[in-house]
């Protein structure tokens, strides 16, 4: 009677609370693992520089390609494209600390348009959609990126057209 | 006994559990839109635990299903493929068998007696939805991944990987949700004296 449900109910308690445990201590490893790969940065890291080509198309056969020999190899690909155009963004906090791109050089997304990240996979040698924000992207990996501004059909990137009429794509790096 | 008797059987007809389904799915649908800048932040899995808890497994699904076949389509960050649906549809239903496996626990006969220990109830709806937050993400970014490493278990490690920001925004937010909002509509809806079919049974 006047037993509290704890003591009631020992054991439903106790594996509750291993499993939540054990689920807090998975993601924590798994965000621990995201975060360091994605701050990954060339050794040396700090002072070095690296040469990236970015494309901005604009959809509308309009797009520009820019060459910059000298970015800091700890930037990563936001920085890197706030430095060589007008951004629009919007900033989400931990966890996810990522901007959400809304406009570029006053190209705005909408309910039909919005701008899409590519990379060339160097292995391939063919366009990917990235799996990660711009945030998340460092020189490591991809030296050659592109915004492309195309319309927004499907969630799933492997419908998508390259950032280049007729180049090849991959889903996967490697 | 006559009164919950009359009560349980009205739910029991079916343009009643149409009813339901379409308000529990008109509400998620409206707190996700509303919440449509704050990502993976949704009062949604909630409702779908909260209409199984009360109404039953079936009724649950139905509201899951039908949130998604809305919410999939009509969706101001893009349209989901259809096997992306699936995944999605199929992992809303974990919020329904959590309310169903709840319903069934020790916590909803304490909660009929009129238990007052409701800190503790508390915790145990949070860990339960952290419990079926965790599973809806481990397969949703296992799906958002699939056929793309050529490797089942790459992609479900590759999709939890970089999923993880959103799913731990997803599994703190539901954990609170289902510590506050899902318990205080459970007590509320007791005292005022829902008795579902189950209840009567």
């Amino acid at each position: 009677m006047g037993l509290s449900i704890v003591s009631e109910h020992k054991v439903f308690f106790a594996i509750l609370f291993l499993v939540g445990a054990g689920i807090v201590a998975f993601q924590a490893g798994a965000y621990y693992y995201y975060q360091r790969s994605s701050s990954a940065c060339p050794s040396p890291c700090q002072g070095s520089v690296v040469a990236v080509e970015t494309l901005i198309n604009y959809g509308n056969s309009t797009s520009h390609w820019i060459n910059k020999t000298d970015v800091p190899s700890d930037w990563n690909f936001y920085q890197l494209t706030a430095s060589i155009a007008i951004v629009q963004a919007t900033y989400y906090g931990p966890p996810t600390s990522e901007h959400l791109i809304t406009g570029i050089n006053g190209v705005q997304s909408n309910q039909q348009y919005f701008w899409s990240l590519w990379a060339i996979c160097e292995k391939s040698n063919a366009w990917i959609a990235t799996n990660v924000g711009a945030d998340a992207i460092h020189f490591t990996t991809y030296h050659t990126l592109a915004w492309y501004y195309q319309a927004t059909n499907s969630q799933d990137s492997s419908t998508w057209n390259p950032p280049v009429s007729g180049a090849s794509k991959v889903t996967i790096c490697g | 006994m006559t009164s919950s008797c009359t009560k349980a059987s009205v739910l029991d007809r079916r343009s009643t559990k149409v009813m339901i389904t379409a308000v529990f799915t008109a509400l998620a649908l409206a707190t996700n839109y509303a919440l449509i800048g704050i990502p993976n932040v949704k009062i949604m899995d909630t409702l779908v635990f909260v209409a199984a808890f009360f109404f039953g497994l079936r009724l649950g699904i139905g509201v899951a299903a039908s949130i998604w076949l809305v919410y999939g389509f009509v969706n101001p960050n893009g349209v989901d493929s259809f096997l992306m649906l699936s995944f999605l549809m199929v992992g809303e239903c974990f919020y329904a068998l959590a309310g169903v496996a709840l319903k069934k626990s020790f916590v909803a006969r304490d909660l009929v007696k009129g238990t007052k220990e409701y800190q503790r109830l508390s915790i145990v709806f949070g860990l339960v939805g952290l419990l079926a937050t965790f599973a809806y993400d481990a397969l949703t970014n296992f799906g958002s991944w699939i056929f793309r490493t050529g490797s089942l278990y790459q992609d479900f490690v590759f999709g939890n990987i970089i999923g993880v920001p959103f799913s731990v925004a997803h599994e703190a937010s539901n954990v609170v949700f289902f510590a506050t909002i899902a318990p205080a509509i459970v007590v509320a809806a007791t005292r005022l004296g829902l008795r579902t079919p189950q209840d009567v049974s």
